[in-house]
């Protein structure tokens, strides 16, 4: 049974908007835009992309960083709907947003905490399709200095040749008769 | 893209040009995009720009902790907006690039 356990806050941040972590900086609904902010210390960069990614098909996505690498600075989001949208809308976005954030966070742990587990199943599942878990029996460790023409059984001798009806001396006996008749 | 494709016009390049809202059209139909280099590689910003070359002309350069793209000659009868759609192929290269590297 697989168990998941809540992600420490260190890797994946509550979505609710706080301003220290994850920040709506400004809301547009005339361009359809918005800015979130985002603790750069708290988000790593992969999840980042990952989050941005799935966004792509719905909102052009602009990424920034202002402030130093890691704690203290800040990501920059930008969100630009590619359809018109409200206040509402926009709000929903951002939201949406930073859900994805925390799944593709819990994933990126998941996915960690499994790593060894993944590679052995793989390397197990490669390992079975190349034919390296033949059984044994198969396996050429028992020559028995037999060619592969011997056939010590008879299995290979034709069913006609093995039961085939021997010639009864009778019939060659009557034959004369029509040894006479030929010209 | 070769290397004269870089900002030798970037001094042709108005400072009024910079826009703020960084996927706005100026009056003069340049736009510069400020891309950061922490966050975007260069390899994939060059891969979008090929992928966009028949709709817009772009120029790569670095300016400080950014890439400064700028894109002249947008072609006014492509739906759509170009820009942003450059920064979103842009972001997902990246993103792409970065998954590999990863694996």
């Amino acid at each position: 049974m697989v168990q998941f356990s809540p992600p420490a806050p260190q890797d994946a941040p509550a979505a609710a908007s706080s301003p220290g972590q994850h920040a709506i900086d400004t809301v547009d609904p005339a361009r359809a835009s918005l800015t979130l902010s985002l603790d750069a210390g708290l988000y790593p960069i992969e999840v980042l992309y990952a989050a941005a990614y799935i966004f792509l098909d719905r909102a052009y996505v602009l990424l920034d960083r202002e402030g130093l690498e890691g704690k203290g600075g800040r990501f920059l989001v930008r969100l630009r709907g590619k359809l018109p949208m409200n206040e509402k809308q926009l709000l929903d976005l951002s939201g949406e947003f930073g859900n994805e954030l925390l799944s593709q966070a819990l994933r990126r742990k998941v996915v960690k905490q499994n790593q060894k587990l993944i590679e052995e199943i793989t390397t197990r599942a490669i390992a079975g399709a190349a034919g390296g878990a033949l059984p044994t029996d198969f396996l050429g460790g028992d020559d028995d200095g037999m060619d592969f023409l011997d056939d010590p059984l008879g299995i290979a001798v034709p069913w006609e040749d093995k039961f085939k009806k021997k010639k009864e001396p009778e019939a060659t006996a009557a034959a004369p008769g029509a040894d006479e008749e030929a010209p | 893209m070769s290397e004269a494709d870089t900002v030798s016009e970037k001094d042709t390049v108005s400072e009024k040009d910079t826009v703020s809202e960084k996927d706005t059209v100026s009056e003069t139909g340049t736009v510069q995009v400020r891309l950061h280099r922490g966050i975007y590689m260069q390899q994939a910003i060059r891969e979008a720009a090929t992928t966009f070359a028949d709709f817009a002309a772009f120029a790569i350069a670095r300016d400080g902790e950014h890439y400064l793209v700028t894109i002249r000659d947008i072609d006014p009868e492509t739906d759509g907006d170009v820009v942003a759609e450059f920064c979103n192929f842009a972001l997902a290269n990246t993103a792409a690039r970065k998954r590999k590297k990863a694996a």
